[in-house]
């Protein structure tokens, strides 16, 4: 909390700081009136201290000019004079309480304290929140009733939020309410002690999230909510990722340009060993990174840029277009994440990231908007709007419904069917349509993955009884794939690329444990890597298919040889099919889906024949 | 309930912050952060981690550097570390397996699948119901 003081007996300005510093708050000084005056019109203070007679402008006109522009905080006058008129003008002026000199350092801090309680609608002197207990008396912080040892600015940081608890504070806001002006340090200190109060909090049993983050915006207390609700404000992993790529970008990009640095040196023969261990170095951590954030091919050329510069290459003019190309498509693919953040985190002010969106519709009737409303409601957490956005895609919804009647033409609309379908395969879209008659259109829909077409007009709870169905449809067909590689970057490459399909990919780097891991995760589909050390694919695929349970697995051999001996081999093990290193993912994911529908297909088959 | 808490020792702001999203989130452990070497010596003899995950390659101290005085001090020794490294060929992570090290995570890694890493490494559980 931020306490400014206006007193022109120096002497007594700087015990007044002392004892105020003492109880944590940070503490501003002006020396008079006027000094006073713009300092309350530049920062925000949450208490005023006025002495009344000041040079330039006295307290009492400053409590005046406070009040009648609007300033709400408590302001305490301090004087030497005691007399009751001048107590009752001070009060009528706007102040709150009133302190004789020579003031008693234990009495001002329990009026300061009065007063920040009263300004916040307090009656108790503790500050509570859920199992969180802060005293201001004696400065006790306490989590279940585990003491905690916090820093001075950890606890002011703790006070403020107590103290207003249902507020948002920007790193801006708590550097003006925790700091004083001379010595406001960055953004990212501010960020350094909310790590450092959350990681006590913590070991105290405290939640992780009881000083949540509100992305683009700032921090604030996470509000006390029942347990089921708690469960629904499960933070969405992918898109803090999205996040942290967001506020991580532009290091990203400034290493780009230390590698550019180094090619330019070496371009005019002047390449210093320094700038080549930077440009080294920045090579090193973008391959770790773009790789993280699942730029693979960003990585893989940073990760030839940083071959290319190490000591032992000597690098040379000679590779140069090597390194140019290389630092071009790390640009291209910075570039490209760069823009699908923005897109995807737009606007991040009013993005309510704690609320998942289950239904997504775009419709353009406002009646139609308000029944889908009413009716959906306690099924699905919906969101309506007439406009088709990338932040709510970002959100997940596990259908949309797509009103083709929102594009100005058809083709529009059958445009952003066919992107969806391209950038969010696994979310099934419900199309609605005017054009009833027309043959051409269901088959347009159909062909650009539309699950579902609904001719106008239509009620709500038609369109929900589709989106029931087309749900239904999507859980039977949730396909579990199991993949046995003994190279987890392939694993990985591939639980990114099959988990966007929808599938449910579990992965095994030790066939050892293969048999145990088959059964458990009664797969849809296998994927056996060729060549692994202890048993080779061909040896699982014969075991598997002696079992008679698992006879009829699908299994899918990924093998880096391509010689026809080698194929032979793995259909005469008794594979279904084959795909090759490195992994070429579209051709890899329609294998896979055929696959997986010609093998629902026999066992609907089979089925219907036993029946 | 008592969680894991789990120390990431990497001088890389991302790391710290990707690692911290996906071990919290998806499996509910307790993340302590550490930006280097020495950072990461002193918290884990203060805070006695379950387990840590230790970057390689960091300025002044770097991982295998910083695991050898893991390793020295009696306090630290029992900790199970697990590397986070680009360098996971065959003989790395032999090496890595004879100085004691649990395993070794390669970089880039997913963060979705990070904490099943792990978790399938040290053989724990996850702590909320993740993807």
């Amino acid at each position: 909390m931020k306490i400014l003081v206006i007193e022109d007996d120096l002497a007594v300005a700087e015990a007044l700081k002392h004892t105020l510093s003492s109880n944590n708050y940070a503490v501003e000084v002006a020396n008079d009136g006027e000094a006073g005056l713009d300092c309350i019109e530049a920062f925000n203070y949450d208490l005023l201290l006025l002495d009344v007679l000041l040079p330039k402008l006295n307290g009492i006109d400053i409590c005046r000019y406070v009040r009648s522009h609007g300033y709400k905080m408590p302001i305490l006058l301090l004087t030497s004079r005691d007399s009751n008129h001048d107590r009752a003008v001070g009060l009528d002026a706007g102040a709150d309480d009133y302190v004789v000199k020579p003031f008693d350092a234990e009495e001002l801090s329990a009026r300061i304290r009065a007063l920040l309680r009263r300004s916040n609608d307090r009656s108790q002197p503790t500050l509570t929140w859920d199992l969180l207990t802060l005293d201001p008396r004696n400065c006790e912080v306490t989590y279940d009733r585990h003491l905690l040892t916090l820093t001075p600015k950890e606890y002011a940081l703790l006070e403020l939020f107590l103290r207003h608890n249902r507020r948002v504070f920007s790193c801006g806001a708590i550097l003006e309410h925790l700091w004083t002006y001379e010595d406001t340090p960055s953004e990212e200190a501010v960020r350094t002690h909310i790590k450092g109060l959350r990681q006590k909090l913590r070991s105290a049993g405290a939640p992780t999230d009881l000083l949540e983050t509100v992305y683009g915006i700032g921090y604030r207390l996470k509000s006390i909510q029942a347990p089921t609700a708690t469960i629904a404000a499960q933070p969405n992993p992918q898109q803090m990722l999205a996040d942290i790529w967001y506020r991580h970008r532009d290091q990203m990009v400034e290493r780009v340009a230390k590698i550019e640095l180094a090619i330019a040196e070496l371009q005019a023969s002047a390449l210093t060993d320094e700038v080549r261990v930077q440009a080294w170095q920045s090579a090193h951590t973008l391959a770790g990174a773009l790789g993280t954030f699942g730029l693979a091919k960003g990585s893989q050329a940073a990760k030839k840029i940083e071959l290319l510069l190490d000591r032992q290459m000597n690098v040379t003019l000679a590779d140069l277009p090597q390194l140019q190309g290389g630092v071009a498509e790390l640009r291209q693919e910075i570039d490209r994440k760069v823009e699908e953040t923005l897109l995807a985190t737009t606007p991040p002010a009013t993005a309510n990231r704690s609320n998942t969106i289950d239904l997504l519709a775009i419709v353009k009737e406002p009646e139609l908007a308000t029944a889908l409303r009413a009716t959906a409601t306690d099924k699905f957490n919906t969101q309506i709007v007439t406009e088709l956005s990338h932040g709510q895609l970002a959100q997940s919804p596990c259908a949309i419904i797509l009103d083709l009647d929102c594009f100005p033409h058809a083709a529009d609309g059958l445009r952003a069917l066919t992107e969806l379908e391209r950038d969010y395969p696994a979310i099934p879209v419900v199309v609605l349509s005017q054009s009833t008659g027309s043959l051409d259109r269901r088959i347009e829909v159909a062909q650009k993955g539309g699950r579902m077409f609904l001719a106008k007009p239509v009620t709500a709870s038609q369109i929900l009884q589709s989106i029931d169905r087309v749900l239904a449809a999507v859980r039977a067909n949730q396909a579990k794939v199991l993949i046995v590689d003994d190279d987890r970057t392939i694993l990985d490459a591939l639980v990114a690329l099959l988990s966007h399909q929808g599938l449910s990919v579990t992965t095994l780097s030790e066939p050892s444990q293969f048999w145990e891991t088959l059964e458990a995760c009664a797969p849809d589909l296998l994927m056996l890597d060729l060549d692994m050390p202890q048993h080779s694919g061909i040896e699982l695929c014969q075991a598997v298919r002696t079992d008679p349970h698992w006879a009829t697995l699908p299994i899918v051999f990924l093998t880096a040889h391509t010689a026809a001996v080698a194929i032979d081999r793995v259909f005469a093990a008794g594979a279904d099919d084959f795909a090759t290193k490195p992994i070429c993912g579209d051709t890899l994911v329609t294998r896979i889906l055929n696959r997986l529908e010609r093998s629902r297909l026999q066992r609907e088959i089979l089925t219907n024949s036993r029946t | 309930m008592s969680s894991k808490r789990i120390l990431v020792v990497d001088n890389e702001a991302y790391i710290q912050e990707v690692a911290q999203i996906c071990l919290e989130t998806i499996a509910g452990w307790q993340v302590i952060l550490a930006g280097s070497g020495l950072e990461g010596l002193a918290t884990a003899e203060r805070e006695q981690p379950d387990a840590i995950l230790l970057d390689v390659m960091m300025p002044d101290m770097d991982g295998l550097a910083t695991f050898s005085k893991l390793q020295s001090n009696p306090t630290t020794r029992s900790i199970p570390v697990i590397l986070l490294t680009a360098k996971v060929q065959s003989a790395d992570r032999q090496s890595y397996a004879a100085l004691g090290i649990k395993s070794a995570i390669a970089k880039p890694f997913s963060p979705m699948d990070l904490a099943q890493q792990i978790a399938t490494t040290l053989g724990w559980k996850f702590e909320v119901a993740g993807k």
